[in-house]
């Protein structure tokens, strides 16, 4: 057999044997928790522990794509963690409506209905079944007199208000679906929609222009330019989409170069090293930013937009740099001079201008969030309205609009809300002695984490996981000297992007490969220099600025 | 990725030496096989280009030994797997009938009279090389700086914006 | 001069009242014949009233009508003075009376009677006149049908010579047409090698340039030079044995371009063991670019050598070219067929590329006649055997002497053939079958009849038959020098 074909066979039953082994230990996490019992957890704590270990199974191993995954994540929610679903719906107790009484405000009910002396338990049309108010009165025989305001004739008592059903306290269904159209995906959103009307008027090649032009020929200068060109871009568009577009100029750019040039190898790293940093910069830069603050915002800590923005950019900033020396110095260009020989792309129509004009008008308003107060998600919302309004982008765009990526996002948040609400995250923080440990150490350990396993996993899954952990440990924040929630998301988030020492690290590594220019060993090496160069600042960032910005 | 191949099929050998002398350029990112019979070309195909890789454009005399081009663009045509292919006609001689079927039943891409200038050959075949890469190829970011990158560009740019996982 | 019929009556009342005239008064029907030619009379006769038709045979035995005899003129004056017999035939033309006596009477009394004389000879003179007046204008008349007859001669032979000339012209149409296939088929034949020579020259250029772009010591030079000699003596390799090769060299070298490849893959093995020990060996950044510049430098040898081959061919097309179309076209000169068929193949091989080509011609085939001449014979008959066979077949052309002294050669094909009931006609001018109106197809119909034409004005012939496998045959015979 030849040496492809044998390569091919490799591949083929290293990917089946992956997926069968996801497949399996997916199930099996899945079933854990039906046939063990933790102790200390609830009945929806141990759904959801079966629920987080076949999705992470799912995620690392990928038997089904990873968006898959996350709408399966809601589903499952809401069919064995929701008040509707099935699992609750059939396992409720029997309820009757209250009889009425002799007088006014005064009701009949069934002994077995008290809780207490004080309360009764209503089923709700949505949602779980409520506590409400009652004073007890008489018991006549099997029944009970009471005086209750909350009730009335079509009230569903439930009889059997001890059922394990109520002590679960299901939430309503529709908090899971909710996640589909959580705030933050609203931003992702709106920020998608400015990425792609950008790309239709040729912002991008603009911008790209405009950073390079004044650069000349030198071809160190020229790798500075595409770095912050790429970085600026990947900062409001999608790091992958960023990266499609900028190897479309500078492969051209490169055609004329000697096959043994190392400036070629520099010039098509410097696309996907400055796209993974650039996305830092922004919460729409990349999904772990979006589900950074999501986790954040669910557990009562905001960050305005541009507050991120100021914490993040001094990193993106140093990184650059350090990555420009790193590319020079591995990679020295042999010619003197590379021509650049790009045409001017500022649009100029009346649909352009209004696309500066609403971009310019969102960032604007993002900002400038502390000044006026109203938040960045709704300020998303603006372009996402006025784009298409003026028909600076139509139905092609919004088909367009990258919607696996905001399920993906939309499954982690909601995983995310269900380990908080079923307690399952005060009972994982709980499993671990979290008091030998340093505040500090703790987000080291969960930036380093987030690193290894983003060079491995898609840098989103690898967020959504490590996420609740952080929200966890932050539950108990009080008792940890040190630990800084928003920081330690916010260091989980930041590292994740620096995870791109392979080629299957992130989609811009997997694109800059396929152009034939790079070999593998040419990723790895600029990589992960440059990957542990950003997790050491990432480590000096979080133990020295980010916690000044802690409320 | 299977390598997308050219193939030039012309009896005279000195005239078939120029022909791939003129698409070096191409050789790197596409190889080039060669024949110089219909009969020799059939086998190249199917024991070399369609074993290894997908058959892109096919630069083919009229006139040769045997059977003639035309007749085995036709058959070509008529391959699923060698359907998608480019067809070049490079001939000093088809007379209108065979031209018409060429066109007609081959699928016929383009023709060329010899004697060729080398730079309009290479035109045309780096702007064949590019159309079948659009048509067949689910990424086009291998094939920059030896096709027309400015329809790949264009390619890229058109196509949903992929989001980051 | 007509008589006034009152003295015509007058005489003949005169006349048979004198019994000595022994004067008969002999009435005529319509048509009766009175006279025939050839015949002995011995009467005289003067028509008193109604006319008479004189007619003569001509030596093919048609009758011509020479005269009339009206009232007041004799019948039989010319047999007065002899006794030969009848000049003419008289045929009476209406119905009529004339008097008839006896010539020795009317002799006697002629010369005897002064008053029948009187009577008489005024009558006889004027008939003599009128009758010589006759003559004159019958000779008149005669000169005038000789000039119109001049005229018309000319006219006809100016006639004749214009069909001559369009005839010409229709045949030179036929042989431009077959010029114009010859020429078509001549220039796709040497356009191949032209544009291989032209593209090597283009490519020798730069490779020379890049050989010589630094200086060299001696030892590198003949390492050049080995490189030259090496690729001016390779031939292309068939296209298996090349792909193996190919094959075999990138996976021993396989960080090396493959254009590079399929240029070592056309060297010797042995020359390539010691180029690639030499590279391979010490791969310093001097020895690399030796071994590059020696790969330009086998290029070099193998385009030179692909040149000259094809300048070789285009040299013998124009060679083939001479020997067909020889100017003294109206010298008789003795030559071989053989030559002519073989230049005829030649400037044809574009033409004939698609078809099976087979050739028997083992003995000279010596005649005397005029060789363009004889090669358009060919020409034409290789030109109908490629149209027969359409898109592919076998053309066979064999040769030989006969035992009656002729040389004779064949030329066939395996196409449908000719339909039995043509092949009589096929060598007609004019007759073709291809379609008219069919632009693709050419051809006034004349090529065989020319073809016929020339092979007999040599003293041949040339016939045309179907095969038993299929597919026609014509051959031509033509007298041959003995040996």
């Amino acid at each position: 057999m030849s040496k492809a074909a044998r390569r091919e066979w490799r591949d083929l039953l290293f990917m089946k044997t992956k997926r069968l082994l996801g497949i399996v230990l997916g199930l099996a996490g899945f079933a854990l928790p039906f046939f063990v019992q933790f102790p200390g957890l609830g009945f929806t704590g141990h759904v959801t522990l079966g629920i987080f270990l076949l999705a992470a199974a799912f995620w690392l191993f990928e038997p089904v794509p990873i968006y898959t995954t996350s709408v399966l994540v809601i589903f499952l929610e809401v069919l064995l963690l929701s008040a509707e679903g099935p699992l609750f719906n059939f396992a409720q107790p029997p309820r009757v409506p209250p009889q009425m009484a002799a007088n006014p405000g005064e009701f009949l009910l069934p002994a077995s209905a008290l809780l207490s002396d004080t309360a009764v338990f209503v089923a709700k049309k949505e949602g779980g079944p409520e506590k409400v108010a009652v004073e007890k009165l008489e018991t006549v025989g099997a029944q009970v007199r009471v005086r209750a305001t909350g009730l009335s004739t079509n009230s569903a008592v439930l009889t059997e208000p001890a059922h394990w059903t109520v002590k679960e306290k299901p939430t309503a269904y529709r908090n899971y679906f909710a996640a589909l159209a959580d705030p933050i995906i609203i931003l992702f959103l709106g920020g998608c929609l400015l990425a792609d009307a950008s790309v239709k008027y040729r912002l991008d090649r603009a911008l790209t222009r405009m950073f390079l032009k004044p650069l000349g020929s030198s071809p160190r200068l020229i790798i500075l330019g595409l770095l912050v060109a790429t970085g600026t871009l990947s900062a409001f568009m999608s790091n992958t989409a960023t990266t499609a577009m900028m190897m479309t100029v500078v492969l051209p750019l490169i055609a004329s170069l000697d096959r043994d040039d190392p400036l070629r190898i520099a010039v098509v790293l410097a696309i996907p090293v400055g796209a993974n940093i650039g996305g830092i910069a922004t919460p729409i830069g990349t999904p772990p930013n979006a589900i950074a603050l999501a986790a954040l915002t669910k557990a009562g800590v905001s960050v305005p937009f541009v507050t991120w923005v100021i914490m993040a950019l001094p990193i993106v900033v140093v990184t650059l740099l350090f990555s420009w020396v790193v590319l020079l110095k591995l990679f020295p260009a042999r010619t003197r001079a590379l021509n650049l020989d790009l045409a001017d792309e500022f649009d100029r129509s009346p649909r352009a201008i209004g696309l500066y004009v609403v971009f310019g008008l969102t960032a604007l308003l993002w900002f400038t969030e502390n000044q006026h107060g109203i938040s960045s998600n709704i300020v998303a919302f603006l372009p996402v309205v006025a784009l298409p309004m003026f028909g600076i982008v139509g139905k092609k765009e919004i088909h367009a609009l990258p919607w696996d990526v905001f399920w993906l996002m939309a499954g982690g948040i909601s995983l995310g809300t269900a380990i908080k609400t079923t307690g399952l995250a005060e009972w994982m923080v709980a499993q671990v002695q979290w008091s030998s440990l340093s505040g500090y150490g703790i987000i080291l350990g969960l930036a380093l984490l987030s690193f290894a396993l983003a060079n491995f996993l898609s840098h989103t899954v690898t967020v959504t996981l490590l996420a609740p952990i952080a929200i966890s440990v932050g539950a108990v924040a009080g008792q940890i000297a040190g630990f800084d929630l928003a920081t330690a998301l916010i260091a989980v988030a930041v590292a994740s992007s620096y995870g791109m020492t392979l080629p299957i690290s992130t989609p811009p590594n997997a694109i800059a490969m396929g152009s034939g220019v790079l070999e593998t060993r040419h990723l790895v090496k600029a990589g992960s220099v440059i990957g542990l160069g950003g997790m050491a600042l990432v480590l000096v960032l979080a133990k020295f600025y980010w916690p000044l910005f802690a409320r | 990725m299977k390598p997308i191949y050219i193939l030039c099929v012309e009896d005279e050998p000195e005239v078939l030496a120029a022909v791939i002398r003129d698409l070096a350029p191409f050789e790197e990112k596409f190889p080039i096989e060669s024949a110089t019979t219909v009969a020799e070309a059939r086998s190249v195909v199917e024991d070399v280009i369609l074993k290894r890789g997908q058959l892109g454009v096919v630069v083919c005399d009229h006139i040769l030994p045997g059977e003639d081009g035309v007749s085995f663009l036709v058959r070509l045509q008529q391959d699923a797997r060698t359907a998608p292919a480019r067809k070049i006609l490079l001939t000093a001689q088809a007379g209108l009938a065979a031209t018409i079927e060429a066109v007609n039943r081959a699928g016929l891409n383009h023709y060329l009279a010899k004697p060729w200038q080398p730079d309009e050959l290479r035109a045309v075949v780096r702007r064949q090389l590019t159309d079948f890469v659009l048509e067949n190829e689910p990424t086009v970011f291998p094939y920059f700086g030896v096709l027309e990158d400015d329809r790949l560009t264009e390619k890229v740019r058109r196509q949903p914006l992929p989001g980051d996982e | 001069m007509s008589i006034p019929i009152r003295r015509l009556e007058h005489i003949r009342e005169a006349l048979t009242s004198m019994p000595e005239t022994e004067c008969v008064d002999q009435p005529f029907a319509p048509g009766e014949e009175l006279m025939r030619e050839g015949g002995t009379y011995a009467h005289i006769s003067l028509v008193i009233q109604g006319e008479i038709e004189l007619s003569k045979r001509d030596h093919e035995g048609r009758e011509h009508s020479v005269g009339h005899v009206r009232p007041g003129q004799f019948l039989g004056l010319l047999l007065l003075s002899s006794g030969e017999p009848s000049f003419l035939t008289a045929r009476a033309r209406t119905a009529g009376r004339m008097l008839t006596m006896p010539r020795k009477t009317f002799l006697l009394l002629l010369y005897n009677l002064p008053g029948f004389y009187q009577m008489i000879g005024p009558l006889l003179l004027g008939n003599l006149v009128s009758r010589y007046r006759r003559v004159v204008q019958l000779h008149l008349k005669v000169a005038e049908l000789g000039r119109a007859l001049a005229a018309e001669k000319q006219q006809l032979q100016a006639a004749i010579a214009e069909l001559e000339a369009t005839r010409n012209r229709l045949i030179q149409q036929e042989k431009m047409a077959t010029l114009g296939q010859l020429t078509a088929s001549i220039a796709h034949e040497i356009n191949n090698p032209i544009a291989a020579l032209s593209r090597a020259a283009d490519a020798i250029e730069p490779a020379l340039l890049e050989v010589f772009a630094r200086p060299t010591d001696a030892a590198s030079l003949e390492l050049l030079r080995q490189a030259l000699a090496q690729g001016l003596r390779q031939p292309p390799l068939p296209g298996e044995v090349q792909r193996e090769r190919i094959d075999q060299l990138s996976r021993r070298f396989p960080e090396l371009p493959r254009p590079l490849l399929r240029t070592l893959a056309q060297v010797e093995p042995d020359a390539l063991e010691a180029f690639a020990a030499h590279v391979i060996a010490n791969p310093t950044v001097e020895r690399k670019e030796l071994a590059r510049r020696w790969v330009e430098m086998f290029e070099v040898g193998t385009l030179t050598r692909a040149m000259r081959v094809a300048a070789g061919r285009i040299g013998g097309m124009v060679r083939s070219l001479k020997g067909y179309s020889r100017q003294d076209k109206d010298v008789v000169d003795e030559a071989d067929l053989r030559e002519g068929l073989r230049d005829t193949l030649v400037l044809f091989g574009y033409a004939l590329k698609k078809f099976q080509v087979e050739v028997q011609l083992p003995e000279p085939l010596r005649v005397r006649g005029r060789p363009s001449e004889l090669n358009q014979v060919w020409t034409n008959l290789v030109v109908n055997a490629c149209e027969a066979m359409g898109d592919r077949g076998t053309l066979t052309l064999t040769g030989g002497r006969a035992p009656d002294d002729h040389v004779w050669v064949r030329v066939a094909d395996t196409g449908p053939g000719i339909p039995e009931a043509l092949r009589e006609r096929i060598f007609e001018s004019g007759f073709s079958t291809k379609q008219p109106g069919d632009p693709t197809q050419g051809g006034l119909g004349l090529g065989l009849a020319i073809a016929r034409g020339i092979v007999q004005e040599h003293g041949g012939s040339i016939m045309a038959e179907n095969l038993p496998a299929g597919g026609a045959a014509f051959t031509v015979r033509l007298p041959g020098l003995p040996a």
